[in-house]
């Protein structure tokens, strides 16, 4: 069989069934969401082989994005409104000696009941209520007191949007707004907390009741700090950035007795050149924290070695 | 003496009491300005660019593709079928004068003539499989840039800047550092094309002043405010009568931008700010009066990005006897070419990675094609648009690796071909724009920079 569209041979009754029954109105398919009903089945009978453990076909089904993206073939596996043209349906509803047929003869198989599920699904939009939720324009995810906070900081200077258009978590950019941060500005920050993701720093100096308030940011993944200016006693306060993976502290005011005190990020990556921090601390830290890639100062001397040794490289063999 | 500077910094959002013109006031970094950032179309791995654009066509047999055939049959005339070349002079086989060693834990292979870009080999993507539309420079160079072999298309830089718009709000959105080398087909392989002009590139110069038109001239800023109020009246008026009036608008918008550049230049521009380290790293004393002046171009793109610029482009110095463009004279102009960027551009790559910057920042160094692995005269290769190599590194590209690859003569791609299409769609993604998705209607149809190409290649994305 050719790699390209594969027809079903032998249809089954279902398929038949399946298209009557989407064109019953009794059926509850208008409401199904991605979540709550289609990735309880796709998770047990399909995400073992197309998931974060294996990815056959290039292929995952464990999001909605990757489910509607597809795999290594050109076409997406769902057709929204249209489940007998979508693919996925398609293979299961394939007769399992067919060497297309999903799941595999040898694994477990859903229901009847659980494809029509996901035929409906399909027949009435294929919809994620996160998804959609996610999609909205940064304004529209926000409660009113975020929208006004929102404002408050752009007027400042702080430049503020989504990651995505289809991601919801938001990064903050306050590299232009005044330093130190006015107290309302903090307050307007802390609104926006469950939202954001990614908060630039650079530049500012801190107070201590600035930094305490980073660590209410507690999906924060990214922080950068570089060049910032704060006491050493105060980087505890970022000790609950648990999902944090970035960490920017190049040639911020941090010391030895303030590295001690950080415990994040857990893994990622940590900036700490041109930092009073020596290498001793740095080391410890490393110790502590072996998932974590500490960054340093650039290492001039063996820049200086290359550009001596160059006048060798310019020797040439020419005939 | 109160410099207008701080009395900017001391109202407290700089420019609110100013009130130059109805767009200005109380809205000067809102969401209107066509300069503001835009949220991508999915997450991105690069804020930002830099284009280190190798004028001539490096090639790739002497530099990241090395070919020990060539050694073999050094001297001896082809035994492939070689296409007219651009001056049809064509000569032996010619071995590489440069010798290559495996650098880092990737292995890399890179010739003598990038010891320091060597240092760097395991942050590096080289793509050994890039092909140019055209074997003449202009062309390919308009190809390179603007994804389209005739001139008049916007930039790269443009249509990044159209797509995401920038993080400095004082600074443009894409920056082209003048070395002072004109490439060939002129400046407009950096222009807008039919986009809206404010996102030309903004050419700033090595010496004084660096950006024309940028130092004030009025004794005091009450006099320049009152005649920028009053050229703002005289646009606004016009525009109030135009039904369609963009490019009053975007007049409109470079004032104002230039305006807030006349402060922010001087200073970003200003490399004395910059440890005695940090310019010794750059090669700013470098005996080659050459590196220091392309490190004068990296360590200004490394405050321009920092600043958040999205998109800066370094062109070659001159000096060299040539660009890389070395017909005659292979051995002395590549060297002096390599010994201007070699330093400069390692250091960047350390600089920015200590800084936290690199992973947002994707580095891209091409030509506009490479040359040939047989002789022009007995010491100069032709241009070759069927196989070089470019490479890419920060930014969500996957370091150490190498893509594609020649024939055993590094004449032609055998595996993984590239277009620039490919390069633009792959820099577009991890910059967060799907690249079938940034268009601009112009003479009827939506315009894409990638045309109705581009593949995403996974197997260089980190």
């Amino acid at each position: 069989m050719s790699s390209g569209t594969h027809k079903i041979r032998r249809p089954s009754l279902l398929p038949a069934l399946i298209a009557a029954a989407c064109f019953s109105s009794t059926l509850a398919g208008e409401s199904y969401d991605y979540d709550a009903d289609i990735a309880p089945i796709l998770e047990p009978y399909c995400v073992k082989c197309h998931g974060p453990d294996k990815q056959k076909s290039k292929f995952r089904l464990d999001s909605y994005e990757r489910l509607m993206r597809g795999g290594s073939s050109e076409e997406a596996p769902i057709i929204p409104f249209q489940p007998m043209q979508s693919p996925l349906l398609e293979y299961l509803l394939l007769p399992k000696s067919d060497e297309y047929a999903m799941p595999p003869e040898d694994e477990d198989s859903p229901s009847p009941e659980e494809i029509l599920k996901i035929a409906h699904w399909i027949y009435y939009g294929a919809r994620s209520k996160s998804a959609e939720r996610d999609s909205l324009p940064l304004e529209e995810l926000l409660d009113g007191n975020q929208r006004a906070a929102l404002s408050k900081l752009r007027s400042l200077g702080a430049i503020i949007h989504k990651r995505g258009e289809k991601a919801a978590g938001i990064i903050v950019d306050l590299r232009q707004a005044p330093s130190p941060l006015p107290e309302q500005a903090l307050l307007d920050l802390a609104a926006l907390a469950p939202q954001v993701r990614e908060i630039r720093l650079t530049g500012h100096r801190l107070s201590n009741s600035a930094i305490n308030l980073l660590g209410a940011f507690e999906h924060l993944t990214h922080l950068d700090l570089s060049n910032g200016n704060f006491e050493d006693d105060a980087v505890t306060a970022l000790n609950k950035l648990h999902s944090l993976q970035y960490l920017n502290l190049f040639g911020a005011s941090i010391s030895d007795a303030g590295l001690a005190k950080l415990r994040v990020p857990r893994s990622g990556r940590l900036y700490l050149g041109n930092t009073r921090v020596g290498p001793e601390t740095m080391a410890r830290f490393q110790q502590d924290h072996p998932d974590v890639e500490i960054f340093g100062s650039v290492d001039l001397e063996s820049t200086l070695r290359i550009t001596e040794e160059a006048d060798q490289y310019s020797k040439l063999k020419v005939d | 003496m109160f410099s207008r500077r701080e009395f900017l910094k001391k109202s407290s959002m700089g420019f609110g009491t100013l009130a130059l013109s109805g767009v200005m006031h109380g809205d000067l970094r809102g969401t209107t300005s066509p300069l503001y950032p835009k949220t991508p179309h999915h997450p991105q791995k690069a804020r930002s660019v830099i284009f280190l654009y190798m004028d001539g066509g490096v090639s790739q047999v002497d530099s990241f593709d090395p070919k020990p055939q060539l050694a073999k049959e050094h001297g001896q005339p082809p035994k492939f079928t070689v296409d007219p070349t651009v001056f049809n002079q064509n000569g032996n086989l010619l071995k590489s004068p440069w010798e290559f060693k495996h650098y880092g834990e990737s292995g890399i292979p890179i010739s003598d003539l990038f010891p320091h870009i060597g240092s760097c080999a395991d942050d590096l993507c080289v793509i050994r499989s890039m092909t140019a539309f055209s074997p003449n420079h202009p062309n390919a160079n308009y190809a390179l840039h603007c994804g389209h072999q005739l001139s008049g298309r916007p930039s790269m830089g443009a249509w990044v800047s159209y797509g995401l718009g920038t993080l400095s709000q004082d600074l443009p959105s894409y920056v082209v550092i003048h070395g002072g080398q004109v490439p060939s087909g002129g400046m407009q392989a950096f222009g807008n094309g039919f986009l809206p002009s404010n996102h030309a590139a903004s050419v700033f110069l090595l010496e004084e002043p660096v950006l024309l038109n940028t130092s004030i001239r009025e004794r005091d800023t009450i006099i320049q405010k009152q005649k920028l109020r009053y050229l703002n009246e005289i646009d606004g008026d016009l525009q109030a009568r135009l039904t369609h009036a963009e490019a009053i608008e975007s007049a409109i918008q470079n004032y104002e931008l230039a305006f807030r550049m006349q402060m922010e230049v001087p200073d970003v521009t200003d490399l004395s700010q910059e440890s005695e380290a940090t310019r010794k790293l750059y090669g700013l004393d470098a005996p080659y009066e050459n590196t220091q002046a392309y490190g004068a171009q990296c360590l200004m793109a490394r405050r321009l990005v920092e600043r958040g610029v999205r998109f800066v482009e370094l062109t070659i110095n001159p000096g060299n006897g040539d660009r890389w463009d070395q017909h005659r004279n292979l051995i002395d102009g590549h060297r002096k070419n390599a010994l201007s960027v070699d330093q400069p551009i390692a250091a960047l790559i350390k600089d920015l990675k200590a800084r936290g910057l690199l992973e947002t920042t994707l580095l891209v160094f091409s030509g506009e094609f490479g040359r040939t692995p047989f002789a022009q005269g007995t010491n100069g290769r032709d241009h070759n648009p069927q196989g070089f190599s470019m490479w890419m590194a920060g930014g969500g590209i996957k370091g150490g690796t190498i893509y594609g690859a020649t024939d055993e003569y590094g004449y032609r791609v055998i595996e993984n071909k590239l277009t620039v299409h490919d390069l633009h769609a792959n820099m577009l993604h991890l910059l967060g724009i799907d690249h079938t998705n940034l268009t601009y209607r112009y003479s009827g149809r939506d315009i894409r920079l990638t045309d109705v190409h581009g593949e995403i290649i996974p197997e260089i994305l980190a």
